[in-house]
C-alpha cells in the first residue's frame, strides 16, 4: 500500500464557512505527541521531521526510521509503541523510499488498518516520499516479542503484562497471572476474554478491583 | 502450480473461509443477546476471530485467482457459496451456538494442526498463525459443552436435541471436492478421511463424557454446492448495504 | 487500635484526602452519600455501554465490507467488555451486579438516552462513532480525573479505546460524504438525528441539574454539563464542516468575540420525554434485554449447578484423598 499525501478537505458547505476555524478538535489523541491528526494528514510538519540533508538531497537512515517508529503508539494502548508490541518486522530504506513489513497481533485484529496508516503518516512526516507498509503473516507474532520496555509501559497503563511461554501452552494458558497494581497473585479469573482480542479481565482480591491482562498468543 | 492444482487449492480455501465467515456471522448475531454479559463479550471475540480467520483464507484465494474478498463475500449468490449447511444454520439457542462451535473448533483445531505442514507455504503460514488463537476457542467451547452437557436435565436435553440436528450435517465439513486427491499428493491438504478420524476421535468420547448418548446418523448433506434455505436469507441480510450502491467504496 | 474518630472528623480527614487529589480506594472510609452518588453513576455507565450493543450491533449483519464488519463487532465488544469492567467497579462499592441488572431491566435504573433513538441506516453506525462517542469522550476525560480510583482508572484504558471508535467512526463518515451520491445521503441524514441528541448527551442544563453540585465538591464530576457541552460543539462543528456535511441547525454561528460555536435552542422538551421512557426506542431496548435475561436463565441454572457439582466432587476426591 503506497500512500500519497491525502487531498484537501472540500469546502464547508454553509455560506458562513470562512467563519470555521481550522485545526483539529482536542479529543485526547493516543499519539498526540509525535503523530499528525488524521484530517492534517495532508501538512507534513517539517519541523517535526528528523531529515538529514547531503548534497542538498534528503537521506533517510533506518535507525532514524526505527526511532520514528518508536514514537507511533498502539491505537487502544496509547503508551505502548509499534515497536515495543513487536508487530514492527522489517524497515528497509531506499533512497526516500520506506518500506515496512509488520505482523498482525491477532489474526481479526481491529486496528490493523489504523497501524498502517499511522505508520504512514509518521513516516511521511519524517520525510520519506513514499511508504509502502506490508503485512506478513509469518513468522506468527507472539506476545512473547512484547519488548521489556512495552512490558513496563503496559503495566504501568494498568495491563498486566503477558507471561513469557516460548511457545508452552501449559504456560500460555495457565502461568500464574499479577495485579499489575499490587503485584499479588491473588486473583481471580474473571473472563479469559477481554473488552479487546488481546485482553482478558481478572479481579485482584487484595486492591478488591479488577484488572485486564494482556492475553498471551 | 498447473491450473488443475491452482482451481484445486482455490476451492479448498474459498470453502474454508465460507465457513469461517458463515460462523462468524451467526455467532455475532448473538452480540448485545447472550445469557451473561461475559458471553457476549466472548463470543464476540471468537466471532472476530473467525472473521479474522476468513479474511485471512480469501486473502490467499485471492493471490491464486485475483478474485477480491469483498467481491467473494458481498457479492456470490447462494449457489455460488461453498459453505457446509451446519454453519449457516440460525444460531438457536445457546445449547445449539455452544454445541456448534465445539463440534466446529475440533475441526479446525485439527485442520490447522494439519495444515501448519502444508507444502504451500502461505496456507502454512496461516495456519501457523492462527492455531494460538483457536486454542482459546477450543478451550472455551469445551467447557461449555461440559457445563451444559451435564448441568441440569434441562441443559442437557437441550444439547442433545442440538446434537440430534448438527450431527448429520456435519459430515459435510468432509466432503470431497474435485482436485482433493491432487492436493494430498502435493501436500497442500491433508486427507479428509483421514481428517475425519482424527475429529471423531476427539469429539466422540468428549460428547459421551458431556452425558450425550446416541444419536440418528441419518445421511446429510455431502456435496458443498448444496444449501439449505437459511443461506439466502443470511446473504439477503449479509449482502444488502454493499449491493444496494455497487460503485461505492464501504 | 486507633482511636475512634467521630463522623466529621472522618468527612472532613476524607474531604482533605481529595483536595489533595488522592484516590480513593475501595476498602477506604467514605460518606455513605458518596458511595451512593458513585454506585448510582458507575452502574448507569455500565448499562450504557449493555443498552448501547444494541443501536450498533444491530446493523454487524449487514455491515458492507470484511473490514467495516470486523471494527463494529470489536466496537460492539469493547462495549460489552467496558460494562464488564464498570461493574466490577460498582462492585467495589458494596453493589451486586445482579441487583443492579434487575434494576436496568425492571426499567428502574437509567442509562443514557442516546441509546432510545433507532439507527435506520446503516451509516448511523459510524455516526454514532463520531459523535456518540466523541460526546462519551468529553466526559470520559473528564472521569480520569475522579476521585474514586477504580473508576478513574477505568477511564483512563475506556477512553483510550473509545478515541480509537471516534476515529474510526470520523474515518467512514468523512469517506461517505465525499463518496457516492447515495453514501453522501446516508450520511446526512445519519447527522440530520444523531446531532441534537448528542448534544443532550451531556445531560440537562446546569441550572436543571440536580446532583452536580455534590458530585463536583467530591471530585467525581470536574466539569459542569454545559461547559462540557460546549467544549464539544466548538471540537465538532468544524470537523463536520470539513468533512463537508450540514449541521442541522439554522441558528448555528461562530461568534468571535467568545471563540465559541453558538448553537440554536436544544428541545429540552424532548430529552426529558425521552428519559422518562416515552422516547422512539425505550421499550425495545428494554425488550431486547429482557428477552437474553429470559432467554438465558435455563443457561445460568445450568452454570450454577455444573459449578456445584464440580466443587462437590473436587471434595470428595479431597476426602478419599485422605483415607
Amino acid at each position: 500500500m503506497v500512500v500519497k499525501l491525502s487531498p484537501s478537505p472540500p469546502a464547508p458547505p454553509h455560506s458562513g464557512a470562512q467563519a470555521v476555524p481550522q485545526g483539529e478538535g482536542n479529543f485526547p489523541e493516543p499519539n498526540a505527541p509525535t503523530s499528525p491528526l488524521p484530517a492534517g494528514e495532508g501538512r507534513v510538519d517539517m519541523a517535526a521531521a528528523n531529515p538529514t540533508w547531503s548534497e542538498g538531497r534528503l537521506t533517510l537512515t533506518s535507525d532514524a526510521v526505527w526511532a520514528a517508529l518508536h514514537e507511533v503508539m498502539d491505537p487502544e494502548i496509547p503508551v505502548l509503541s509499534l515497536v515495543d508490541l513487536g508487530v514492527v518486522r522489517e524497515v528497509t530504506v531506499s533512497g526516500d523510499v520506506v518500506t515496512v513489513t509488520m505482523t498482525p497481533t491477532f489474526s481479526g485484529c481491529p486496528a490493523l488498518v489504523e497501524m498502517q496508516r499511522l505508520i504512514e503518516v509518521r513516516l511521511l512526516a519524517l520525510g520519506a516520499a513514499s511508504v509502502a507498509v506490508n503485512t506478513v503473516l509469518a513468522p506468527a507474532w507472539s506476545s512473547d516479542w512484547i519488548s521489556d520496555e512495552g512490558r513496563r509501559k503496559l503495566k504501568a497503563f494498568g495491563l498486566a503484562p503477558p507471561p513469557v511461554h516460548g511457545g508452552d501452552v501449559q504456560i500460555m494458558l495457565f502461568d500464574v497471572v499479577r495485579c499489575p497494581r499490587c503485584n499479588s497473585d491473588d486473583v481471580l479469573v474473571r473472563n479469559t476474554f477481554g473488552s479487546t482480542l488481546c485482553r482478558a479481565i481478572y479481579y485482584c482480591n487484595r486492591c478488591q478491583d479488577a484488572f485486564e491482562q494482556f492475553k498471551p498468543l | 502450480m498447473n491450473d488443475d492444482l491452482r482451481a484445486a487449492l482455490a476451492a479448498r480455501l474459498l470453502a474454508t473461509a465460507d465457513d469461517e465467515l458463515m460462523l462468524a456471522h451467526r455467532n455475532a448475531e448473538w452480540t448485545g443477546h447472550a445469557p451473561i454479559l461475559e458471553e457476549d463479550i466472548a463470543l464476540a471475540n471468537i466471532a472476530q476471530d473467525e472473521l479474522g480467520h476468513a479474511s485471512i483464507w480469501y486473502g490467499l484465494v485471492e493471490e491464486l485467482t485475483g478474485q477480491d474478498p469483498d467481491r467473494l463475500v458481498f457479492f456470490r449468490d447462494a449457489g455460488e457459496y461453498r459453505s457446509a449447511q451446519m454453519v449457516e444454520q440460525p444460531r438457536g439457542d445457546w445449547a445449539f451456538t455452544m454445541l456448534r462451535q465445539y463440534l466446529f473448533d475440533a475441526y479446525e483445531m485439527a485442520l490447522l494442526a494439519r495444515l501448519a505442514g502444508s507444502a504451500y507455504q502461505p496456507v502454512a503460514d496461516a495456519a501457523a498463525r492462527m492455531r494460538n488463537e483457536e486454542l482459546y476457542h477450543y478451550r472455551h467451547s469445551s467447557a461449555w459443552l461440559r457445563r451444559l452437557g451435564l448441568g441440569t436435565a434441562e441443559s442437557n436435553r437441550r444439547m442433545q436435541a442440538a446434537l440430534d440436528v448438527l450431527w448429520p450435517l456435519a459430515g459435510q465439513l468432509f466432503s470431497p471436492q474435485p482436485g482433493d486427491a491432487l492436493l494430498n499428493v502435493e501436500g497442500y491438504w491433508p486427507d479428509l478421511n483421514e481428517l475425519r478420524q482424527a475429529w471423531s476421535g476427539v469429539v466422540i468420547p468428549a460428547l459421551e463424557e458431556a452425558g450425550l448418548g446416541e444419536t440418528a446418523s441419518a445421511a446429510g448433506p455431502d456435496d458443498r454446492r448444496v444449501h439449505s434455505a437459511h443461506l439466502d436469507t443470511l446473504l439477503a441480510d449479509m449482502q444488502m448495504v454493499a449491493r444496494a450502491d455497487e460503485e461505492a467504496v464501504w | 487500635m486507633p482511636p475512634e474518630l467521630t463522623h466529621d472528623e472522618r468527612l472532613t480527614a476524607f474531604e482533605a484526602r481529595i483536595a489533595r487529589g488522592e484516590k480513593i480506594e475501595p476498602g477506604d472510609w467514605m460518606p455513605d452519600d458518596y458511595r451512593r452518588q458513585l454506585i448510582r453513576m458507575i452502574s448507569q455507565h455500565a448499562h450504557s455501554e449493555i443498552v448501547g450493543m444494541l443501536p450498533e450491533g444491530a446493523w454487524i449483519e449487514h455491515a458492507p465490507s470484511l473490514r467495516r464488519k470486523l471494527i463494529l463487532i470489536a466496537k460492539v465488544q469493547d462495549e460489552a467488555g467496558h460494562g464488564q469492567y464498570l461493574y466490577h467497579a460498582a462492585e467495589s462499592l458494596g453493589a451486586e451486579r445482579q441487583d443492579l441488572i434487575d434494576a436496568l431491566l425492571a426499567g428502574k435504573a437509567k442509562y443514557s438516552n442516546i441509546f432510545n433513538y433507532p439507527t435506520l441506516n446503516w451509516a448511523d453506525v459510524g455516526m454514532i462513532g463520531w459523535l456518540v462517542d466523541g460526546a462519551a469522550i468529553k466526559n470520559q476525560t473528564m472521569l480520569t480525573g475522579a476521585s474514586y480510583g477504580p473508576y478513574s482508572r477505568a477511564m483512563v484504558r475506556i477512553c483510550a479505546e473509545e478515541t480509537f471508535h471516534y476515529k474510526q467512526g470520523k474515518e467512514m463518515i468523512t469517506l461517505y460524504a465525499q463518496g457516492t451520491p447515495h453514501q453522501r445521503r446516508m450520511a446526512q441524514d445519519a447527522l440530520d438525528r444523531w446531532w441534537w441528541p448528542s448534544l443532550m448527551m451531556f445531560g440537562p442544563p446546569d441550572a436543571d441539574s440536580t446532583n452536580s453540585t455534590t458530585l463536583m465538591r467530591w471530585g467525581i464530576k470536574l466539569k459542569s454539563n454545559d461547559a462540557l457541552r460546549q467544549e464539544f460543539i466548538d471540537e465538532i462543528v468544524p470537523e463536520l464542516h470539513a468533512a463537508g456535511l450540514c449541521i442541522p441547525d439554522p441558528d448555528l454561528r461562530y461568534d468571535e468575540n467568545s471563540g465559541h460555536w453558538l448553537t440554536g435552542p436544544i428541545d429540552w422538551d424532548e430529552f426529558w420525554r425521552v428519559i422518562k421512557g416515552n422516547g422512539p426506542m425505550n421499550r425495545e431496548r428494554l425488550r431486547a434485554r429482557r428477552t437474553a435475561h429470559d432467554d438465558g436463565l435455563w443457561v445460568r441454572e445450568a452454570m450454577a449447578a455444573y459449578a456445584s457439582r464440580s466443587s462437590v466432587i473436587g471434595k470428595r476426591s479431597t476426602v478419599s484423598g485422605q483415607r
